[in-house]
């Protein structure tokens, strides 16, 4: 916490603390000086208590904000820092992506940093979001993994002037809007200079460990909590069917398996009644049927089966599978795991 | 109009095509045959491309793009001198508002130059032009770029350009979006409200349909100029420069639906050129169709869509 900022805060605290120590001893006259030297000596109220938490919460942001700059070098490989570092939270993220905000807000997202540096006429944008644990952080990176893997934090990719990565709870985006790779060295290295300067590696949902090994596309896997973000992977309805919310965990990942593709998704619901009620609704909803048991397998569309288990506070859904047969041997599979 | 209740549609009613059809044509899931072939008065749409508009560092050739411009809007309004069409289109009299967009992939300054010039050789006075984006405005040529000032917005949400303004010209950008499908034309009044939060909604943001119905857009706007420079076939808003490609083109019009319905096209055709098979927007732009069926704001049938394309053809994708 940088001083100024912590002295505020303190000092505010021992107003309140001195009001709560100097109201019994009214007639000390060491209670009486001190409370007012410092503010005047009267009961806490709520409003002060509110105060001080606006004021923690705002030099909170302030300070996240300053941590989150201490990550950003002033120049690398000919690059300088060109304009000043622009910060954004939950609040206001709309006014650096309007219409993008969301889905950022799908997961826990906290703070973001904007730096441009620019070496000449070129340019290249810095984006550092904070988020709330670094599950999320995962969630966000793993939403498109499409580039060459490169050995930058926790996990990254490069591809056309964009580097991506993961580290801790941090999500960077580094890009260059030519599309081209003309920046890539000045890239790369700010990359690695921002991922030394976190000091902590991520840690992968546990969810993830689910997913069957055999068949799995490498680096298709996606972590995400909401309905908003299964539409953007895999548009299935507009009304949120399988009940998916920040109380929900879910991954999405594509397979092959001999001459069957399909995507596996699988949620985790915080209960089994939760679970058992989405499996239902989405049975009777999407796919027209009762469900008798805990599976369905249901032919639709296009002579695609969409399959789907259910398995204590988890529910497994297979899509886009054309073999039956195949399709039912997954999921009794994926149910012994 | 008002927003109305939130549609109920599924994967499956997509792809039985048997509700918004419309849409399942743009997204070249359903055979265009299915719609309607009666003789009907068709909404005029105008695409226009150089393929030396932009260089290789994508700076924009402005005397080129002064040709497409020029070229497209003399197509529109059907006059060999675009100056007519400027003039058909707005009054000296008239307060015109420009929307731009300045999000991720914003309105090339050059194409906001070019309709600036046009409007002042169509009489229009330079501090009756006002350029904006959500709440930050230019007035005059001026401020066309810097746009430092601040008019708030009316009670309706709708911001205080539209209710100074007598008429308006949509310049949005052209990408894909993460949220509604796609954002062209109807998205981009989003960002003349303050309350864009209550449209960007996990059904596909369906109700998009009643900002272009909205009586005043409605009556006030009177040209659509659709970027299409660079546009974005992928993600979006927050760009992946992979995704970007020099399609050099504007796509002009009077009719939101129909112009959002031929990028649509464009954008989709893209996305399968550069998958090399069907690779469907997700989610799906619904809120296109239904700016047509439940707002009845345009057309989102390609067959009631008249199309001019001039210039370079080679990738027009539509």
């Amino acid at each position: 916490m940088s001083q100024p900022y912590r002295e505020i805060i303190l000092h505010k605290l021992e107003c309140i603390r001195l009001r709560r120590t100097a109201l019994p001893m009214k007639n000390s006259r060491v209670g009486v000086e001190l409370a007012s030297t410092h503010c005047r000596a009267r009961p806490i109220l709520f409003f002060d208590l509110l105060a001080v938490s606006l004021l923690v919460l705002f030099f909170h942001g302030v300070i996240m904000a300053n941590q989150l700059e201490s990550l950003l070098p002033q120049k690398i490989k000919g690059f300088e820092k060109s304009d000043k570092t622009k910060s954004f939270d939950r609040k206001n993220l709309y006014d650096y992506l309007d219409g993008g905000a969301e889905l950022y807000l799908a997961y826990d997202f906290q703070q973001l940093i904007v730096q441009d540096y620019k070496s000449g006429e070129t340019s290249i944008t810095v984006e550092v979001y904070s988020m709330g644990t670094s599950q999320d952080a995962f969630g966000l990176y793993s939403l498109d993994q499409e580039g060459v893997n490169i050995q930058i934090g926790d996990r990254a990719t490069y591809g056309s002037g964009l580097l991506k990565f993961w580290k801790g709870s941090y999500f960077v985006r580094i890009t260059d809007m030519s599309g081209n790779d003309r920046s890539k060295d000045a890239i790369l290295e700010l990359g690695r200079n921002i991922s030394q300067k976190i000091d902590f590696k991520g840690k992968l949902p546990e969810l993830l460990s689910r997913l069957p090994a055999d068949g799995l596309v490498p680096y298709s896997e996606r972590f995400f909590h909401k309905q908003i973000l299964l539409n953007n992977l895999y548009f299935l309805s507009t009304e949120n069917l399988l009940d998916l919310s920040e109380r929900t965990s879910a991954v999405m990942g594509d397979y092959v398996l001999g001459k069957m593709n399909l995507k596996l998704l699988l949620i985790s619901y915080p209960d089994t009644s939760s679970a058992k009620s989405a499996f239902e609704n989405f049975c009777v909803k999407y796919l027209k049927t009762s469900p008798s048991g805990s599976r369905v397998i249901q032919k639709v569309e296009e002579g695609k089966l969409i399959g789907a288990e259910l398995d204590k506070n988890y529910l497994w859904l297979t899509f886009e599978s054309k073999d039956e047969k195949a399709t039912g041997n997954f999921l009794r599979n994926l149910k012994k795991r | 109009m008002t927003k109305t209740e939130k549609i109920s549609f599924s994967r499956r009613d997509f792809l039985k095509g048997t509700t918004l059809t419309t849409l399942g044509v743009a997204l070249g899931l359903v055979s265009p045959e299915v719609l309607s072939s009666q003789e009907v008065k068709k909404e005029r749409v105008v695409l226009v491309r150089d393929k030396d508009v932009q260089d290789q560092d994508f700076k924009v050739d402005k005397n080129l793009l002064s040709k497409m411009f020029d070229s497209g809007m003399s197509n529109l309004g059907s006059e060999d001198n675009p100056l007519k069409v400027w003039k058909k289109l707005f009054s000296p009299k008239d307060i015109v508002g420009i929307k731009i967009s300045q999000m991720m992939t914003p309105t090339h300054r050059e194409l906001v130059e070019l309709i600036f010039a046009n409007l002042l050789k169509a009489g229009v006075e330079d501090k009756n032009i006002y350029i904006w984006d959500r709440d930050k405005v230019g007035i005059g040529s001026a401020e066309m770029h810097s746009l430092p000032k601040s008019l708030g917005y009316a009670k309706d949400h709708f911001s205080n350009v539209i209710k100074k303004s007598t008429a308006l010209i949509n310049v949005p950008g052209m990408k894909s979006h993460w949220l509604a499908g796609a954002a062209f034309s109807i998205k981009n009044w989003a960002g003349a409200v303050d309350n864009a939060v209550e449209y960007h909604t996990e059904d596909c943001c369906s109700s998009f349909g009643a900002l272009v119905a909205n009586t005043e857009i409605k009556s006030k706007c009177r040209l659509i100029i659709l970027d299409g420079l660079r546009p974005l076939f992928n993600g979006g808003p927050q760009v992946d420069p992979k995704y970007l490609w020099d399609y050099n083109g504007l796509i002009l019009g009077f009719d939101h639906v129909a112009v959002d319905t031929v990028a649509l096209k464009i954008i989709q055709n893209k996305r399968d050129e550069y998958k090399k098979e069907k690779w469907i927007l997700n989610p799906p732009p619904l809120h296109i169709t239904l700016a047509d069926t439940r707002y009845k704001a345009g057309t989102s049938d390609l067959n009631r869509i008249e199309l001019i394309k001039s210039g370079w053809h080679e990738g027009a994708l539509v």
